[in-house]
């Protein structure tokens, strides 16, 4: 996938996240981005949520 | 290449077309819906125009036609697009939108005829379901195939949603048209498969739709490449995996097993992850762009402001969701008017401003010009975001306060009164949304006739390569065709039905016709429909009753003491299809049955004004005909509804001989010392005029407008004599304790209903303007109440005793075997010479026919003692011993528990003591105070 995003212009946060795609027909550009701490740490603490709820409210008792 | 080369703009533009006359049409019949609310009187003399049934006409037709026919407009630009080459079999484009709106229109004339399947979102007959299905999978077929085809190598976000999106409604529709309404499912297994279908509608096939539009078009509109394809990835796989599963989020507290509900809420919150994640890619991309957007002009623009506006609304009704599928959340929440406000939060907020977005984009492309007015497109903006802006506000609000006001045990009718004005704020608001919508179609009508020139050169239907259907090698299988189609489109979706519909299912061995009985906690089965009831549920389908009324009570919010007992499994065992309901605008009905006697429904029926003043039910005259006498009577239909609503609630054993709503006497605890009191008039006047005055006449004559449709007559307070008191002597005055036990129980089998509801001040009050009516209570004196011997314990000699005593003081009246029907009985009438029927003690609780005020111990004594008020009733103070007149009592309640016996053993009773299930009838049936006593209850 790598090989796909060619590197823009554009501010990039590392020399990964600022390239982008261009697709042809639609002049979409598309980066390949990152997903952001706050994000992953969010992700964590619902994981460990859920499975949280799921055991102590499986059943009503 | 042009997009003009890809994409077919006249085929595009006809399916716009049609989506802006529906995007109009369709909000305004919810403006209607919502008028009905707080004027109910309008056009209620058609049927067609009741809310039942003009309510799935708008959530119908905003869904599929509004919402639909634009989002397959839109994405017919789109996918060419993305695939590099032009549709493929994009002939059948046309042919597909007049099946699309042949389904539309058909659909809708068929709701508003009542053709109803009774399954929400569900509703449509086989007929319009095989054309809807069809056309979604002509089109697909289109895109699948253009995807197969396509020269760009990779598959860009808004293809993964689209894929999936199509994927998943086409097992969805399946779920909701084929098997719920066709398969052999029923109940609580009926109900968690709709949860499923349900929320697959909104949440498979609206929000994908919705994602791939603003993943499209707000690159686009910006001219900024997306944030971040990480992100895409993370947002689409996450709602892929948990979204399937949050259906039964829907019956939180229904007797669907409790893990399954537990899955939906926990998956329900994971799905905060997939809004982050897609609201950060959106912001992110236009993160550089905010001065040029907020002051940008032209159709680009406006497309751009309402795509991210639409971006807020969907983080904030996707968290909402989250959160309100919590179960505190939802014992405040659901059934109200925040489940509404919810829903226009995520579908008309997110999904629909995201279509407008797209739209505004698409339009000035198909039709070669320029948008006509900057102006109106900011006009339709900020009304879009000041009426929903109030709207949402005011929706939000009112549930939130009639959440709080039930859980704080104030009646269901105080919290509808208190809300109602909110609903003339939502329609206000409604108008305004709806005036940005017209505003919108006329700026596009005119851009089409007058916009000036796009400086594009474009050319029409022109040199698109035309390659052979082939597949084409994807490096990253996450985002390949195959993997959306199989693992997100029928994997998961295949696995969250198997777990959350099918597996409760087996689990329980199927849906058992069996129920734990109240009185015995034995178990008991349940029967079936008869003829007339099958007849009265299909009535209570077609006239949107449903929409209204839930039929499950909750363990919470006090609903256990608002309605009766919690909801059982078994009790909906041949509920096909489930009517669990997922709105309160009416009370819940599951225990509706033998509240009131059947006139009470009459009237009802005729006009619920009558007897309940500010009630918003319609009013059903095509229930009703005329009889020799020209009197409208209930027609077949109207009977067997009924009928149908006299049963529910009343297969789990006879409840309400121990309700303590309705048990609760005065205890010691309660007392009338509060501040109101200074104003207790008017507090009762207010509560005259608004429950009573419909039977009893505004002047207390019992001559009110719904009298003329009830048998026993309202009572005439202007005489001051009342059936049950504990004075002594003939019709003497009763007590404001009599007075409150009264109004608290209601008279079963009668019309006069259980005032449990009403406050103690309420009651209070209106006791006191009930007295204003009769000059007695002016000029006489007030007796204390008669005192009560300690009650023996009955033995068979004492019941032997009562029996011989029945047989020689009662039986000319309430015959020898206790039924209503000794010798005098069809001559007696009352002192206003209407005839009455002595009570059968035989029937179960509410029954028409049977005892009125109960049959406790207390109860029973008092009324041998002084007598009932008005009637021939005669008084025994003198005549028999207190020990004798105990013993009739227990022979009395002995007649009942030999009926309820022979009755729990028709039903297959499974218990081999029926002595100690004897004793136990017993026991709830001579409850006296200290049973029944506030204090008691508290424990």
């Amino acid at each position: 996938m790598k090989d796909d995003f060619k590197d823009s212009n554009s501010k990039a946060t590392s020399d990964d996240v600022g390239k982008e795609y261009i697709f042809q027909s639609s002049g979409i550009r598309e980066r390949k981005g990152y997903v952001p701490t706050g994000l992953v740490l969010i992700a964590i603490g619902l994981i460990i949520w859920a499975l949280y709820y799921l055991f102590f409210y499986w059943s009503p008792n | 290449m042009a997009y003009s080369n890809l994409v077919n703009q006249k085929t595009i533009k006809a399916w716009l077309s049609w989506g802006l006359l529906w995007i109009v049409l369709f909000p305004l019949i919810g403006a209607f819906v919502s008028l009905k609310f707080h004027n109910p009187e309008i056009f209620e003399e058609l049927p067609w125009l009741t809310f039942g049934r003009i309510r799935p006409v708008h959530v119908n037709g905003v869904i599929f036609g509004s919402f639909s026919t634009i989002f397959i407009g839109l994405i017919y630009y789109a996918v060419p697009l993305l695939c590099g080459r032009r549709l493929y079999k994009e002939n059948w484009s046309i042919g597909l939108l007049w099946l699309w709106n042949i389904f539309i229109i058909l659909g809708s004339v068929s709701l508003f005829l009542g053709y109803n399947l009774g399954l929400e979102v569900a509703e449509f007959e086989w007929p319009l379901n095989v054309i809807r299905g069809s056309v979604l999978l002509g089109i697909v077929i289109q895109v699948l195939g253009t995807i197969l085809q396509r020269t760009e190598p990779r598959l860009y976000v808004s293809l993964w949603y689209i894929t999936a999106a199509f994927v998943w409604t086409l097992f969805n529709l399946f779920l909701g048209n084929v098997i719920l309404p066709y398969a052999e499912i029923s109940g609580t297994d009926s109900a968690a498969m709709h949860g499923l279908y349900i929320h697959y509608i909104v949440g498979l096939w609206m929000t994908p739709a919705g994602l791939a539009i603003i993943y499209f078009y707000l690159p686009l509109s910006l001219r900024q490449p997306l944030f971040s394809h990480k992100l895409s990835l993370l947002g689409f796989w996450v709602l892929a995996f948990f979204y399937p599963f949050v259906g039964t989020h829907h019956y939180i507290y229904s007797p669907i097993p409790y893990w399954t509900q537990t899955i939906s809420i926990a998956t329900g919150f994971m799905l905060i992850l997939s809004v982050f994640a897609v609201t950060v890619n959106f912001y992110g991309t236009a993160r550089n762009e905010w001065r040029k957007v907020l002051g940008g002009e032209g159709a680009d623009y406006t497309a751009a402001k309402f795509l991210l506006l639409g971006a807020l609304f969907y983080l904030l009704g996707s968290v909402q969701g989250s959160l309100e599928g919590l179960r505190r959340i939802q014992a405040l929440t659901h059934f109200n008017d925040f489940v509404i406000g919810h829903s226009h939060l995520t579908a008309f907020g997110g999904m629909v401003s995201w279509i407008i977005g797209g739209i505004y984009f698409v339009w000035p492309r198909v039709t070669n010009r320029q948008l006509w007015s900057n102006r109106l497109a900011t006009w339709h903006l900020w009304l879009t975001i000041i009426g929903f802006g109030i709207m949402l506000a005011s929706l939000t609000i009112q549930g939130l306060v009639q959440g709080f006001l039930l859980e704080n045990g104030v009646s269901f009718f105080s919290s509808i009164e208190t809300i109602k004005t909110g609903w003339i704020v939502r329609t206000l608001g409604g108008l305004a949304m709806i005036l940005g919508l017209a505003l919108m179609v006329f700026n596009l009508h005119k851009t089409t006739r007058q916009g000036e020139l796009l400086n594009k050169d474009i050319e029409e239907d022109a040199g698109a390569q035309k390659l052979p259907l082939r597949s084409i090698a994807q490096k990253n299988w996450v985002e390949s065709p195959s993997t959306i189609v199989f693992a997100a489109g029928v994997g998961f979706f295949s696995l969250a039905v198997l777990i959350q519909g099918v597996l409760p299912t087996l689990t329980f061995n199927k849906q058992a016709a069996t129920v734990k009985e109240t009185m015995t906690g034995s178990t008991i089965s349940v029967p079936t429909y008869s003829e007339e009831e099958t007849q009265g549920r299909q009535v209570f389908i077609r006239e949107g009753c449903w929409y209204c009324h839930s039929q499950y009570i909750r363990p919470v919010t006090g609903e256990p003491r608002r309605w009766g007992p919690v909801s059982q499994r078994g009790e909906y065992a041949y509920d096909r299809p489930h009517l669990f309901g997922t709105r309160r605008i009416g009370p819940d009905l599951s225990r509706a049955g033998r509240k009131y006697g059947d006139d009470w429904h009459i009237a009802h029926f005729w006009n619920p004004r009558d007897v309940v003043r500010n009630s918003i039910m319609p009013r059903f005259r095509w229930l009703f005909e005329k009889n020799e006498n020209q009197e409208p009577i209930l027609n077949q239909d109207g009977k067997a509804l009924v009928t149908y609503i006299q049963r529910l609630g009343t297969r789990i054993g006879d409840w309400r001989e121990g309700f303590v709503s309705t048990s609760i006497l005065q205890g010691t605890l309660v007392t009338f010392n509060t501040p109101k009191q200074q104003n207790v008039l008017a507090v009762g006047k207010k509560v005259y005029e608004d429950y009573c005055q419909g039977c009893h006449g505004l002047n207390g004559d019992g001559k009110g407008p719904a009298a003329k449709f009830l048998n026993p007559k309202p009572r005439d307070f202007t005489k001051g004599i009342f059936k049950f008191h504990s004075t002594p002597g003939k019709d003497s005055l009763p007590t404001d304790s009599d007075l409150y036990y009264t109004l608290k129980h209601g008279l079963w089998g009668t019309s006069m209903a259980a005032w449990y509801s009403l406050n103690n001040d309420e009651l209070f009050g209106v006791i006191q303007y009930l007295k204003t009516f009769s000059k007695r209570w002016e000029s006489e004196e007030l007796k204390e109440s008669i005192s009560i011997p300690q009650e023996p314990e009955p033995t068979l000699e004492s019941l032997n005793n009562g029996g011989k005593l029945f047989q020689s003081n009662c039986m000319v009246c309430h015959g020898p075997k206790g039924e209503g029907n000794g010798p005098l009985a069809g001559r007696l009438k009352d002192t206003w010479g209407y005839p009455i029927k002595p009570a059968n003690f035989n029937l179960a609780a509410g029954k028409t026919g049977g005892v009125k005020l109960g049959r406790d111990s207390r109860h029973l004594f008092i009324t041998l003692v002084v007598g009932i008020g008005g009637v021939a009733m005669p008084l025994y103070q003198d005549k028999l011993s207190p020990s004798e007149i105990w013993d009739i009592v227990h022979y009395v309640q002995s007649l009942r528990v030999r009926a309820y016996e022979s009755t729990l053993l028709e039903a297959g009773l499974e218990t081999k003591d029926l002595e100690t299930l004897r004793n136990q009838i017993w026991t709830v049936v001579r409850a006296g105070d200290e049973e029944k006593s506030i204090e008691k209850v508290a424990q």
